[in-house]
């Protein structure tokens, strides 16, 4: 239930399920009533005709006018109408040709109360059934208590009914079946602006973009707003974070630079040479690899999406111009497509050093190729040089003096190795196809 | 040859311009970015060696506005900036060579050799025009074979003809590539260079290495091949 579409969902189905089912029950339940309500004076007004039709003759016999019978149907038997009509609590004095059964015996009303009831009479047929109790004054001023009695089959009664409810039920279906089409529009419509800016936000993510567009539904700009000026901030402060870092390297190199220079002087003794050297060498190394880790652990959340070749060229480019003087044959093969999700710096970083390590120690030939399988890419770089044994132990203890510095243990290999354990992938010795060394960078997760 | 060192750190600035000038470079410097910029477009400059975290105007743009404006000297730059995006960064912009600080100056000089010779079209450190050999790097001369003794501005005079052999070269141009201050310039004393040249290669005037084409300038007329 997290997702603003399932809850607005979920929540029109049940207002509509809701509003659907006491629609239909309300509007059943009022019909039913107007129904019973027509049904009894239809009743009523049949025992007005059969009072009308109802005489006693002089000897007290009832008689009732069969031609002036309020309905046709009371004389064919079988009809779904009937009539009858008996002393209070007593025997039958008239019963219409139609009635073909017994009525159920019920205790007959008070005189002038009208009874309406549904009845069951023995062969399982229903009938409304109404009864009614006159006293009625004789001519010799004797007074006669009758009661009348209507029923009518119910089959007809409940079939208009169910027709009815079928015809309620179909049409209420139809009608929310298209409400919730309608519902289903609306909320896509409306849930459209956040799909935009969802899709705005991944866009930034992958670097794509450096702020959320201006064009967000009102209701999110505040949020949009705020997510900018984090954004802005973020940028400014990435900003700050790498000037201090140039300033900082700024600040320090260049008095190493000027010391080491000195120390070349040939005033100063050798002694003191060397040890000077040997100092600057280290502050160095120190300076490069804290700057180092300190830059990788503030990395910002925002990455792009690098193409691998172009990068590969750039650096290429970059490296064909310092290794002008040795002609290397620097070859790429890497398909045009492959990309990864990674900060460009990092991913130069890490090509940087090892195309650069190949250019330096590699004599004619460099070769760089990548793969990618599945999500991880592999980028490896070979050379017709030396060779030489990696040490991945050294790498990581990082205690290197630039005097016992080899191939393998220098400053760049060992930046390769943080950062390829930072961003969760690896390094390691692969065969070269040239002769020389050949390394190769797994990253994982980032394509 | 003429070489601009644009470095914010007067110390290291100094140190950069004392070993250039030892090697015999004519040399401009600035401690600014706008300063820099504004030698770099108007000195008739061979090479420039530009650190990045300039005040004023940053070196990546000195070096964009070096190039949009058409010069082709090589340019290194200097700099405590080690990541390789700033290196690509900085190589894409144009210049020709990157070297972080802090750096051993043997390495700069030969770093800035290199450049001269590949912009000149040499790839080794040694240039030769006929019997004459002129080693960039130790600065000696040789005609066949023996060393010729040259002051330092008659080496200069010589590495700047040899570098542009077959072209020719005007008193003013040699004038400006090989002295640092405008006031010290004197074409005349290029003409007392050129003579004394002459005398020291060519004492018997059968080589004829430098021609003279009154009122244009010099010209190294013999060929330039690469040795070694």
């Amino acid at each position: 239930m997290n997702s603003i579409a399932t809850r607005l969902g979920v929540g029109a189905v049940v207002v509509l399920a809701a509003f659907v089912i006491f629609t239909a029950v309300a509007i059943q339940q009022a019909v039913e009533k107007r129904a019973q309500a027509a049904q009894f004076d239809r009743l009523q007004g049949l025992i007005y005709g059969l009072l009308g039709a109802a005489d006693f003759l002089d000897d007290g016999t009832l008689v009732v006018d069969e031609f002036a019978l309020p309905d046709g149907q009371l004389n064919q038997p079988g009809a779904g109408l009937v009539a009858q009509i008996h002393e209070l609590n007593g025997s039958s004095l008239w019963r219409s040709n139609s009635l073909i059964f017994e009525l159920p015996k019920r205790a007959d009303p008070i005189p002038g109360e009208w009874q309406l009831s549904r009845v069951q009479i023995q062969d399982g047929d229903e009938f409304f059934h109404m009864h009614f109790t006159v006293q009625w004054v004789l001519e010799n001023e004797r007074e006669q208590t009758l009661v009348f009695n209507v029923a009518q089959n119910t089959d007809s009664f409940d079939r208009v009914l169910s027709r009815f409810d079928t015809q309620l039920w179909l049409v209420l279906l139809i009608a929310s079946g298209l409400l919730l089409l309608i519902l289903i529009i609306v909320l896509y419509w409306s849930l459209h602006p956040l799909k935009r800016v969802t899709s705005a936000v991944a866009e930034v993510q992958n670097g794509n973009r450096d702020q959320l567009p201006d064009d967000v539904p009102r209701e999110l700009t505040p949020l949009s707003d705020s997510l900018n000026e984090l954004l802005r901030n973020e940028q400014r402060r990435q900003t700050r974070y790498k000037n201090a870092l140039d300033d900082l390297a700024h600040s320090l190199k260049t008095p190493l630079a000027v010391i080491r220079n000195a120390a070349a002087d040939d005033a100063c003794s050798t002694h003191h040479t060397e040890v000077l050297k040997d100092q600057v060498q280290t502050m160095d190394d120190i300076i490069a690899s804290k700057l180092r880790s300190v830059a990788i652990t503030n990395r910002s959340p925002i990455s792009h999406r690098v193409n691998v070749r172009t990068l590969v060229e750039r650096i290429v480019n970059s490296l064909n111009k310092v290794y002008a003087d040795k002609t290397l044959k620097i070859a790429i093969e890497i398909d045009p497509s492959y990309s990864f999700k990674l900060h460009e710096g990092d991913a130069m970083e890490v090509l940087g050093n090892l195309i650069e390590n190949a250019c330096k120690y590699g004599r004619k030939n460099v070769l760089i190729n990548a793969s990618q399988i599945g999500s991880s890419l592999e980028i490896s770089v070979f050379d017709d040089g030396p060779g030489f044994a990696l040490d991945l132990v050294a790498l990581s203890e990082r205690g290197v003096r630039a005097d016992n510095q080899s191939r393998g243990q220098g400053l760049g290999l060992s930046i390769v190795h943080d950062l390829m354990n930072n961003l969760g992938g690896k390094i390691e010795q692969v065969q070269s196809p040239l002769g020389g060394a050949g390394l190769s960078v797994k990253f994982s997760g980032y394509t | 040859m003429r070489a601009l060192v644009i470095e914010d750190t007067d110390d290291l600035r100094t140190q950069i311009i004392d070993a250039l000038r030892a090697e015999g470079f004519a040399t401009d410097e600035a401690s600014d970015g706008r300063e820099g910029a504004y030698l770099a477009e108007e000195m008739p400059i061979d090479i420039a060696i530009v650190d990045l975290g300039l005040p004023g105007q940053d070196g990546i743009e000195i070096i964009k506005a070096v190039r949009a404006s058409g010069k082709t000297y090589p340019i290194l730059i200097l700099t405590a900036r080690t990541r390789w995006q700033d290196k690509v960064e900085g190589l894409e912009a144009g210049a020709d060579d990157y070297l972080a600080k802090p750096f051993h100056m043997e390495e700069l000089l030969a770093r800035i050799r290199a450049l001269l010779r590949r912009s000149g079209g040499w790839a080794q450190s040694t240039i030769t025009c006929g019997p004459i050999e002129l080693d960039t790097r130790q600065q000696d001369v040789r005609c066949n074979g023996q060393i010729v003794s040259l002051t330092a501005y008659e080496y200069k005079v010589l590495e700047y003809l040899m570098l542009h052999a077959g072209e020719m070269v005007s008193k003013s141009t040699l004038s400006e590539h090989i002295y640092d201050e405008e006031l010290e310039r004197d074409s005349n004393v290029i003409e007392v260079f050129v003579r004394r040249l002459r005398k020291k290669l060519d004492p018997d005037s059968t080589l004829n290495p430098i021609e003279t084409a009154r009122g244009r300038g010099y010209r190294m007329t013999l060929e330039r091949s690469t040795t070694q």
